[in-house]
């Protein structure tokens, strides 16, 4: 029975690629969907477990936007006075801050990334949004030529590498675990390192002609007391009068949260009138295949094949072209699956999650079991009239019937 | 040794009005015998194959297999009985597509519980196909196919062929051959049944009979009813 099955397959070649091709279509699009789903969600999860801060100031009339600062890692030079560290303490409400100064790598030489990335200068004593991502040894501070790298970077460990930055070689003393953030692709260096290189760089000193970076910083990053109104501590923010304004994570996260829900529910929409497309056409290719081969079907149990095994047949055709469809479906798209997340960071402002094998294998096998559960449930009703049929009528085809 | 009889079977069609083609239709078959069936076309000669073949129930009757009452055979039991006991070779040319000539022959001895390679050469040997063996239905010419529709009929040692006019698109020299192979097989005891037109192949069998208004009689070789 196994050797009939697979001759009907690979000898209707025609009409088997035709039917594999629906099917893995179908799946291609099902697994990406299902995969992009999964990394932003994660992403989203990720980033509002992982964010650690719930606000950030950022200068006053900075246009930068909250979902840039937060989740890509788009160079923004921004930079507000050293004071606003000292007035920020003053603020209710807040259980921890710490500072960072944002500058950027323009020209790069070899061992570089290749573009231009964030690079923050990040204070070591007050951080408290590194550490949970950083092993033991780099817990306790980096001095002026250490470099700590996000995990998205290089799939091999960097650390012990070095990096040469704006003429500075830097060895790599840490990577950050992933974490569903613009920190995943961004340089980490010592607050006042990241400020001497802005004098030393003759790209970036060009920006500092008339000011010294040492009496700057770009954001300050807020960890809340428990039980603070997010809203109330804007509104002490606005009214401190500071060379501040204060961006709430939470609100940023459902702003994003909200769009790409939007997006998911199209793209989940879409995929659904694509199944129900593959479904349709697969009936209809299933039940043109039951016509066509009614006397062939009228033969078989005129010499002795039951009911059950005529089904057994037609449903072992239908689910081995449809798991073959599965699974290229589901290869193809894991194989499309990195170039296409790159692509969202860059549409969504958004890191997502890693996307690992685990996830790959989840979302593959995922697919391939949609392959089986679509070509059984197309096949199954011309599956089950074609093993009813009165096999004398079959094989006659009506002529007496 | 009575392999098979029909008692009293009777079938009906209904296509706008009734058709009745077998109207009271007796007959005992032994092994051995060779009995070819004549009569007008559409009088339902197919018709009666069917039955014997259980692939079609009569409405009333009774048909009886070594002993056993067949029209109560669930159909998985029927499926079972075809595929040991009979050996069909239908008016047309059917065979599974996708297997080439000796893969239909193996197939159609494996659902009969049997594996024989010998058997398969012989009969693609007995039929002058052995060359065409690993062609596909498609390939192969009408008579070809017809012939390769008769290897398969006996390719499982059934105790009873039904043939459908056997001879169809076949030349002279294949015809002969067929009918002769098919009086071998009475002589190992398998009985035959044979639809035919042909007066002359009908006049190999050891019994003939005509099925006329429903009703099956033996005719003698000017095709007179015995009385």
């Amino acid at each position: 029975m196994l050797m009939l099955i697979w001759k009907n397959i690979s000898r209707r070649r025609t009409q088997s690629t035709l039917t594999v091709t629906i099917t893995m279509l179908t799946v291609l699009v099902f697994v990406m969907v299902l995969g992009i789903f999964q990394t932003v969600n994660q992403g989203l999860a990720l980033s509002r477990e992982r964010l650690g801060a719930d606000a950030v100031l950022i200068p006053k009339y900075s246009a930068a936007k909250g979902d840039d600062l937060l989740f890509t890692a788009m160079p923004e030079n921004i930079y507000m006075p050293v004071e606003t560290v000292e007035q920020a303490k003053l603020l209710e409400g807040v259980a921890a801050m710490t500072p960072q100064f944002y500058c950027q790598t323009l020209e790069l030489g070899c061992c570089e990334p290749g573009e231009a990335v964030r690079i923050i200068g990040y204070d070591s004593e007050t951080d408290f949004l590194l550490k949970p991502y950083l092993d033991e040894g780099s817990q306790n501070g980096i001095d002026g030529g250490q470099l700590i790298v996000g995990s998205n970077f290089e799939d091999d460990d960097l650390v012990g590498y070095n990096y040469m930055i704006l003429g500075r070689v830097f060895q790599v003393v840490s990577m950050l675990q992933p974490t569903g953030s613009g920190m995943d692709s961004t340089f980490f260096m010592d607050l006042n390192t990241a400020q001497d290189m802005c004098l030393e760089s003759e790209v970036l000193s060009q920006s500092w002609t008339r000011r010294d970076p040492h009496d700057y910083i770009s954001v300050i990053m807020i960890k809340f007391a428990d039980g603070v109104d997010p809203e109330a501590f804007v509104q002490q923010v606005e009214e401190s009068g500071m060379e501040a304004k204060c961006l709430l994570t939470g609100e940023t996260i459902a702003s994003l949260q909200s769009q790409l829900e939007v997006t998911m529910q199209v793209m989940f929409a879409l995929w659904l009138a694509s199944l129900l497309i593959a479904i349709l056409s697969l009936v209809g290719r299933f039940n043109a295949l039951a016509k066509e081969r009614k006397k062939e079907i009228g033969l078989l149990r005129a010499i002795g094949l039951k009911k059950g095994q005529v089904f057994g047949l037609i449903i072992g055709e239908t689910c081995t072209m449809a798991l073959m469809g599965g699974f290229f479906g589901s290869a193809l798209a894991l194989l499309a699956m990195n170039p296409v997340i790159e692509m969202l960071k860059d549409a969504f402002k958004l890191s997502p999650s890693v996307w690992d094998t685990t996830l790959a294998l989840l979302c593959g096998g995922a697919g391939v079991a949609l392959a089986g559960v679509l070509g059984f449930a197309a096949a199954v009703n011309p599956a089950w009239k074609s093993a009813s049929m009165d096999p004398q009528a079959a094989i006659t085809q009506g002529e007496v019937n | 040794m009575e392999i098979c009889k029909l008692e009293h079977i009777h079938k009906d069609y209904r296509m706008g009005e009734i058709v009745t083609p077998l109207k009271d239709v007796c007959l005992s078959v032994n092994s051995g015998d060779f009995i070819a069936i004549e009569g007008p076309s559409g009088i339902g000669k197919s018709t009666l194959l069917y039955v014997m073949g259980t692939l079609l129930q009569s409405d009333e009757g009774t048909y009886t297999f070594g002993g056993k009452d067949v029209s109560g055979f669930s159909d998985a039991e029927k499926s079972e009985f075809r595929a040991k006991k009979i050996g069909f070779l239908f008016q047309d040319s059917t065979m599974i597509q996708a297997l080439t000539l000796r893969e239909n022959l193996i197939f159609t001895q494996g659902v009969g519980g049997k594996k024989d390679p010998r058997k398969v050469d012989e009969l693609l040997y007995q039929f002058g196909l052995e060359d065409r063996a690993d062609f596909f239905p498609h390939q192969l010419s009408g008579g070809q196919r017809r012939r390769a529709m008769a290897a398969r009929a006996l390719i499982h040692h059934p105790s009873l062929i039904l043939a459908d006019e056997p001879t169809n698109d076949l030349d002279e020299h294949w015809s002969e051959a067929v009918i002769r192979i098919l009086k071998e097989q009475t002589e190992k005891g398998t009985a035959v049944i044979m639809v035919t037109h042909n007066s002359r192949w009908a006049a190999v069998a050891t019994r003939r009979m005509r099925l006329e208004d429903g009703i099956l009689t033996d005719i003698d070789e000017y095709g007179r009813k015995h009385t």
